[in-house]
């Protein structure tokens, strides 16, 4: 079977996590990451990138806006919007 | 989420049930104002957008079928609306962009390949922690706003928002295959951005 390049499991990483690889490539990858330093520090990076962006996620309602919003529920049940 | 008590919130909603209207804007305002900010220019404007979207919902509710989920429902009309927001911002290129055969990379498409191997640095450790205590939060925001808008719609989705593959590709309507190029290119740029951001603060 063809070894599995660099800059090809790099092309691959996010389908790799997202699970949409064959499993020849899946086994491809593993096989690779198995013996190549450099590429299983790459995917641990691109794990932590993603925690971090998803550490972006936050922040609960300013309770103004909640208000408002409601207020604009209620106008729309009395069918004052159009 | 589970979707049958979504479902029950929408006949509740039809009705003129406040308080299925305020659990879904619990559950979902803060994305809403969150996704739209990435399209438009500021914060006010963000809300604004958001606002639109919850009366076009209340507009639109009797017409819901649960074919799609409310949340995608939801996603779907805030993004075609900050879109066209934000192009009248003239701050964004079209969404139309994505090449109309779906499957195809958009013109974004030519990025260097990475590195080679053996330049990586390991990230354990005390960078990692650094990045996942929030220390590069500004410079990720930054990073995820230059992005062409189909990249930056999506990572924010799929990794801010936590949007399911499938979720992505129903609210942006773009391939499986074009919804993971997209995420993979917005990610790389991200990891990059870090990257060099990890190599300035160390000789500090």
């Amino acid at each position: 079977m063809n070894r599995l390049r660099c800059e090809e499991l790099i092309g691959l990483v996010t389908d790799y996590f997202d699970d949409a690889l064959s499993a020849e490539q899946r086994h491809g990858v593993e096989e690779h990451l198995a013996v190549c330093r450099g590429c299983k520090q790459h995917v641990a990076q691109m794990r932590v990138t993603i925690r971090a962006v998803q550490g972006l996620r936050e922040e609960s309602l300013p309770p103004p806006t909640r208000e408002e919003l409601l207020e604009l529920f209620r106008e729309w049940r009395r069918g004052e919007l159009k | 989420m589970d979707s049958l008590r979504e479902l029950d919130l929408v006949e509740a909603l039809k009705v003129g049930d406040e308080q299925a209207f305020a659990t879904l804007v619990d559950r979902y305002h803060g994305s809403l104002v969150r996704v739209a900010r990435m399209y438009v220019r500021d914060g006010a404007t963000a809300e604004e957008v958001a606002q639109e979207t919850w009366l076009a919902v209340l507009a639109g509710i009797d017409r819901f079928e649960a074919r799609s989920s409310v949340k995608t429902w939801l996603f779907r009309i805030l993004t075609n609306r900050a879109k066209t927001r934000g192009e009248r911002e003239a701050r964004s290129i079209p969404f139309s962009s994505i090449s109309p055969d779906g499957d195809r990379p958009a013109a974004e498409a030519d990025e260097p390949i990475e590195l080679t191997p053996g330049t990586w640095r390991s990230w354990e450790g005390d960078p990692e922690e650094r990045l996942l205590a929030g220390e590069a939060r500004e410079l990720i925001l930054a990073t995820i706003e230059t992005l062409p808008p189909a990249q930056r719609a999506t990572i924010t989705l799929r990794d801010i928002e936590g949007l399911s593959a499938e979720e992505v590709c129903n609210v942006l309507e773009v391939s499986d295959t074009n919804q993971r190029v997209l995420l993979h290119r917005a990610r790389s740029t991200v990891r990059r951005a870090l990257e060099r951001y990890l190599g300035e603060t160390e000789n500090d």
